[in-house]
């Protein structure tokens, strides 16, 4: 799908990472701002469109029973987003993606009872997810106070029940992973304070910041910009 | 180049959130580059009251910049996370301690190092140990495996990196 609400960004001669991998914990803003960048540098979009999981709504309601249905659903369809988009790669070199497949084991280890989990792993590693390496993964990052205030005001129903011990723990995951993570380029944004929805300036600021960014880590913090 | 040691701290606004943040910010630092990151230790709050627990890691960076510049930037980094949603300046969430510099003795008003209390901290000596030169010697001729052998390891809990290793390819590595 390609967006049609462009912003013009100023490039001056740089050019755009072909591909762009968004991810953070639910609530924060992922898939606003991997739509967003797709309009600007007139990219396609690869969503999980996380909503059409059948099993998140029993999920979130009661989570120990429906966890490994959930799981399995989201790791099957992680996989084919991605067989699909190898398939496709010629015609649609550049995208910009609202998840990271490694992500999947994150939450599998959160969720799964132990037994559950060392079924996964068996599932996890009979599949061979040949996935493209993004050119800059953005790492979105939040307080939980401030992602469960972000879940009340999009008002997803079913998102509602969420606990905010489970928050919690999924943020604390996140920040190890991304605290080691070198897989590629990384951009870490300080998202508490700042508004990538709506806001003109702050979208502004960092698309401009992440057009220089060519490797390593990064930090991205409107606090230091005053 | 100048190999740098520092710890660091947390045990408010989410720990591992605050390591994520300032390991990143610190690899942003002009004329410095990070070598190695610990894996993170958790720790029961010690002294009176009810404290959550805290995380700790120590980072190795080859920096250029002087000491008390770098202790200037750190201060920085500290101060811009320690910073609470709705107040001006809320109470510290992060602490960066420059615990080794190079071979450098320093004993000023703003710096001592080697960092005085890191002789007897299992939360400093255990990360620490783990990316260490090998048989690193303190600027007084202390062996750091000494002190580590020294250093009762009691409550610490070694929680990270934790990543999960599998048969994912990605594709150009």
């Amino acid at each position: 799908m390609r967006e049609s609400t462009a912003i013009n960004i100023e490039l001056n001669g740089r050019t755009p990472p072909a591909f762009i991998a968004v991810e953070g914990p639910i609530g924060v803003g992922k898939t606003t701002l991997a739509k967003r960048l797709a309009a600007s540098f007139n990219y396609h979009t690869l969503l999980e469109d996380a909503q059409d999981n059948p099993f998140l709504e029993n999920f979130y309601r009661n989570r120990k029973p429906a966890a490994l249905a959930t799981q399995l659903f989201f790791l099957f369809k992680r996989a084919q987003k991605i067989q699909d988009m190898r398939q496709r790669d010629i015609f649609e070199p550049v995208r910009v993606a609202d998840f990271l497949i490694e992500k999947d084991p994150l939450f599998a280890r959160v969720n799964l009872e132990q037994q559950e989990f060392q079924l996964y792993e068996k599932v996890y590693q009979q599949m061979t997810i040949d996935a493209p390496r993004p050119d800059l993964v953005i790492y979105l990052q939040a307080s939980t106070d401030v992602l469960l205030s972000r879940i009340g005001d999009r008002g997803v129903s079913f998102e509602q029940g969420i606990e905010r011990d489970y928050l919690e723990r999924l943020n604390e995951v996140y920040s190890e992973f991304f605290l080691y993570y070198d897989g590629a380029p990384l951009l870490i944004v300080n998202a508490s304070e700042i508004d990538l929805a709506n806001g003109e300036s702050d979208y502004r600021h960092l698309v401009d910041y992440l057009l220089d960014i060519r490797s390593g880590r990064h930090y991205f913090n409107p606090t230091f910009f005053g | 180049m100048t190999p740098v040691y520092i710890a660091l701290g947390s045990n408010l606004q989410e720990p591992a959130r605050q390591l994520c943040l300032a390991v990143t910010a610190v690899s942003q630092l002009p004329d410095s580059h990070i070598e190695r990151v610990s894996s993170t230790y958790r720790s029961a709050a010690v002294g009176p009251g009810a404290q959550p627990d805290y995380l700790n890691a120590v980072l190795r960076l080859g920096t250029r910049l002087g000491p008390l510049k770098l202790l200037d930037a750190l201060q920085q980094i500290e101060q811009s996370q320690g910073r609470v949603r709705g107040e001006r300046w809320g109470a510290r969430t992060l602490d960066l301690d420059i615990l080794l510099y190079g071979d450098s003795q320093i004993d000023s008003e703003r710096l001592t190092i080697p960092h005085p209390a890191m002789r007897q901290r299992n939360f400093v000596l255990y990360p620490l140990a783990e990316i260490a030169e090998r048989n690193l010697v303190l600027p007084d001729g202390t062996v750091l495996d000494t002190l580590v052998a020294q250093c009762p390891r009691d409550n610490i809990v070694k929680t990270g990196p934790g990543i999960y290793k599998s048969q994912l390819h990605i594709h150009g590595e």
